[in-house]
């Protein structure tokens, strides 16, 4: 079940209508509980035991480090055990394969004979995400900067909550355990934001993304029978699709969050505008990359040493965020791009300063960016190396031009040539919410118009999204 | 009173919208049917008989040997063949729908398939475009009626029931379907409308073979079918001794059949009922046309006894549909029995 999907609206209305008729908090609470599990369960109920054992070791561990440091020892056991047990089950679900097939590879080409050792594991939907929340929450424990939450109830539903339960944004337990102490008023909730916010988000997903998709897959899929000119259309046409589809989701969960009275972390702030690559590390994922901060990059050492150290922090924290998204040397030439231009950058702001050229380097930044968006999405190196060439030296490996028809193959003419048009509206729609502009919408028309503006909006969007939705991009990691 | 106002207006947003949609939307076909319903749409006003039913139809039944032997007999024809493979019986209220919005002037006949009236899930068909586009919301009592009275236990209902709501709401809300309006939309504007697609040779005959068989499941469908001579037998052995199973028995729906019967009577055009030819040995609701066979004309080819040389094992491309030779016998069988009142 995927938020663009026709029955998780259904499934939405009926958590939303029963969640406020609800009178007492704990009654809500378990009714969110049911819910997120139940929609979890729908696409696999088997791993309901592995979220919930995740839940149940990291709450534990939590209360047990805080009763170890109230008695004075620094609990750090537990923390090892907590930790041990969220990277043990991420290790095992998400990498087994991949460093036992690394392994054995390794030792072949050393002369010594191995086979290959591989699993037929099926990969928990969203374990990167909760993993890493369960994580940050009994390190925060430890650290002395979070109170372990007062009832199993408060924390499983912490880990759980539906909205950002498969693909984030990984919210804090210093930000979400409190708003589940307080019994929340629907007058408090602003409904216009929130659904806003919901459908600029399904715009993005269901319309745009799912849109430039088929060009996309048919050069990622072939890359090297199309000329430079198709590559790096296809390249742009990807880094729109994974922005709207992540940042949709995004969008969608804050959204749905919202409407039941939770907030959550907000993700992305136009990171294509960002005037530097650390600048889009702020705006891109932004919850992602405030963990690998706080709980990788400063406990490794961060830039408490020498220029070379933090440059090395630097790198290292970047390669496992490639990690984090798969299991692939694809994402950990990724996360070595990205790292890389953040080390040059770094180098270059000391040198030359902060603020000089915007424009250039906006467009370095960009460059650097649907670069690195290359090896995300291609699926071999080989194609990746030539797809590399077709961008930087502009070699055409192929003479095929891309069809950016072909999504809508059996349509015609006129209809392609408005096609291009449609998504502008839709873009400004996301702009809009963006900047708020409800709350001028309402200020200049009555509330009631707004509303039905709203609707109005919903049905042309549920118009313009194809039937069969593709996943969510982030639901593989 | 203020959030129902809300809830109500947002409603009234959102359904305003989808029933502006729905009233610009009029050519309501969506998958390959388009192509079929604009070429019908073109000569639409000089056909005096429609076929429409399921592949059976759609492979079975060749306009031009069907107005050739109307033509031979006396009473010349001109015919097209709106059959659309995967369609059900309740599917075919739509096809009748925009046949009459249409006003075809001189259309004497619609010939239906008579065929199954269950609703059960189709298989792999969740959400499909061909799904959806069928499951008009004037269809939905009927539908849900059939759902109510199919010999099937109640949690199967209960499912299907759901899938029945789901595909009517999303029909009916235009959910997908903005392109294709859009794109419809456009063409009439420009006036090319109806003839954009070019005229399909056949007049909707579309003769099934290894070549253009729709997918892998028809291609090994026949290879079992060529490779198994003595099966088929065997299959019309149990059709001559079985009669119908038990689980097809019941399910007719005797008020969308007579409403059928009704509407086109009063646009002065006669229904017709074919049962066709085919080696199973049954379809849900098949017993409840005798219960109007004296409201509605209804011609049988079911009986391997009484049409030997249709069921000719290399008339047939596998078990359900006829292979073109078949499709060619069956046309003039079918001009001959309207013709001298079989």
């Amino acid at each position: 079940m995927i938020f663009s999907e026709p029955r998780f609206l259904l499934f939405f209305a009926l958590v939303f209508g029963v969640h406020w008729m609800l009178r007492g908090n704990s009654g809500r609470k378990i009714w969110l509980l049911t819910a997120s599990l139940f929609f979890y369960g729908s696409w696999d109920w088997r791993f309901l035991g592995l979220i919930l054992g995740c839940a149940a070791v990291d709450y534990i561990c939590a209360a047990r480090i805080r009763r170890a440091q109230d008695a004075g020892a620094s609990g750090k056991k537990w923390l090892l055990l907590s930790l041990s047990y969220d990277l043990g089950t991420l290790g095992f679900f998400k990498y087994f394969n991949f460093f036992a097939d690394s392994g054995a590879d390794f030792l072949n080409w050393l002369g010594i004979p191995a086979s290959e050792v591989t699993l037929q594991i099926v990969l928990p939907v969203g374990i990167s995400f909760f993993t890493f929340q369960a994580m940050s929450y009994t390190i925060d424990v430890y650290r002395g900067k979070l109170q372990p939450a007062p009832h199993f109830l408060d924390f499983v539903l912490f880990v759980t909550f539906f909205p950002q339960l498969v693909a984030g944004p990984i919210v804090r337990a210093s930000q979400f355990l409190p708003q589940l102490q307080k019994k929340n008023s629907f007058k408090d909730v602003d409904v216009h934001l929130a659904f806003g916010q919901f459908l600029s988000g399904f715009i993005k997903k269901a319309v745009i993304a799912d849109l430039v998709a088929g060009p996309v897959d048919a050069v990622f899929g072939a890359p090297a029978e199309y000329t430079a000119m198709s590559i790096g259309i296809a390249v742009a046409c990807y880094a729109i699709q994974i922005y709207c589809d992540f940042s949709g989701y995004s969008d969608m969960a804050i959204g749905t969050a919202r409407l039941l009275g939770y907030e959550l972390t907000k993700n992305f702030n136009f990171p294509y505008l960002a005037t530097s690559i650390t600048d889009f590390w702020r705006r891109w994922h932004i919850s992602l990359s405030g963990w690998l901060r706080d709980y990788l990059y400063i406990s490794i050492g961060g830039n408490r040493g020498s220029r070379w150290f933090t440059h090395r922090n630097l790198i290292l924290t970047m390669l496992l965020g490639g990690l984090w998204h798969g299991a692939g040397y694809n994402f950990i030439v990724w996360g070595a791009i990205h790292g890389g231009a953040l080390v040059i950058h770094k180098e270059w702001m000391r040198v030359f300063g902060e603020g000089r050229l915007p424009f250039v380097s906006r467009l370095i930044t960009i460059y650097t960016v649907l670069l690195a968006w290359i090896y995300f999405r291609a699926t071999s190196f080989e194609d990746a190396w030539v797809m590399t060439k077709a961008w930087v030296l502009l070699q055409s490996p192929g003479d095929k031009v891309v069809d950016l028809w072909s999504p809508v193959a059996n349509l015609d003419v006129v209809y392609r040539i408005l096609l291009i048009l449609v998504p502008l509206p839709l873009l400004l729609l996301h702009v809009m919410t963006s900047l708020n502009v409800h709350v001028w919408l309402r200020r200049v028309m009555p509330s009631l118009l707004v509303t039905f503006l709203f609707g109005v909006l919903s049905a042309l969007a549920l118009a313009c999204m194809p039937l069969e939705a593709r996943p969510f991009i982030y639901f593989q990691f | 009173m203020s959030k129902l106002t809300h809830i109500f207006l947002f409603l009234l947003g959102l359904v305003a919208t989808a029933w502006a949609l729905v009233s610009i939307d009029k050519m309501p076909f969506w998958t390959f049917s388009r192509q079929k319903a604009c070429n019908l749409a073109i000569g639409i006003h000089e056909c005096d008989t429609i076929f429409i039913g399921s592949s059976r139809v759609q492979r079975g039944i060749s306009p031009e040997i069907f107005d050739a032997r109307m033509a031979e007999l006396g009473q010349p024809a001109l015919s097209f063949n709106f059959g659309m493979a995967g369609t059900l019986v309740h599917d075919f209220e739509r096809q009748i729908d925009w046949i009459l919005e249409q006003n075809p002037g001189k259309l004497e006949r619609i010939i239906v398939e008579a065929g199954t009236y269950e609703q059960r899930i189709r298989s792999g068909q969740w959400m499909r475009n061909l799904v959806v586009e069928a499951h008009e919301p004037t269809s939905l009592r009927s539908r849900l009626s059939s759902v109510i009275a199919m010999r099937r236990p109640l949690w199967e209902k209960v499912q299907v029931t759901g899938y029945v709501l789901a595909h009517t709401l999303t029909n009916s809300l235009r959910i997908g379907q903005g392109p294709r309006i859009l794109d419809d939309w456009c063409h009439r504007w420009t006036g090319r409308g109806f003839r954009r697609f070019g005229i399909l040779p056949g007049r909707g005959f579309m003769p099934i073979t290894m070549e253009n068989a729709p997918n892998d499941i028809r291609r090994r469908q026949h290879q079992k079918w060529v490779a198994n001579p003595k099966w088929a037998a065997t299959m019309l052995d149990r059709k001559r001794s079985g009669g119908l199973p038990a689980e097809y028995r019941g399910g007719f729906d005797h008020v969308t059949c007579r409403r059928q019967i009704a509407r086109l009577k009063e646009a002065g055009i006669e229904l017709i009922y074919v049962v066709m030819p085919t080696y199973r040995n049954g379809f849900a609701g098949r017993d409840g046309l005798d219960d109007v066979a004296n409201e509605v004309r209804i011609v049988r080819f079911d009986d391997p006894d009484a049409f030997p040389e249709l069921y000719g094992f290399e008339n047939w491309f596998d078990a359900g549909h006829m292979s073109l030779s078949g499709a060619e016998l069956f046309s003039a069988r079918l001009a001959e029995a309207l013709v001298n009142g079989k």
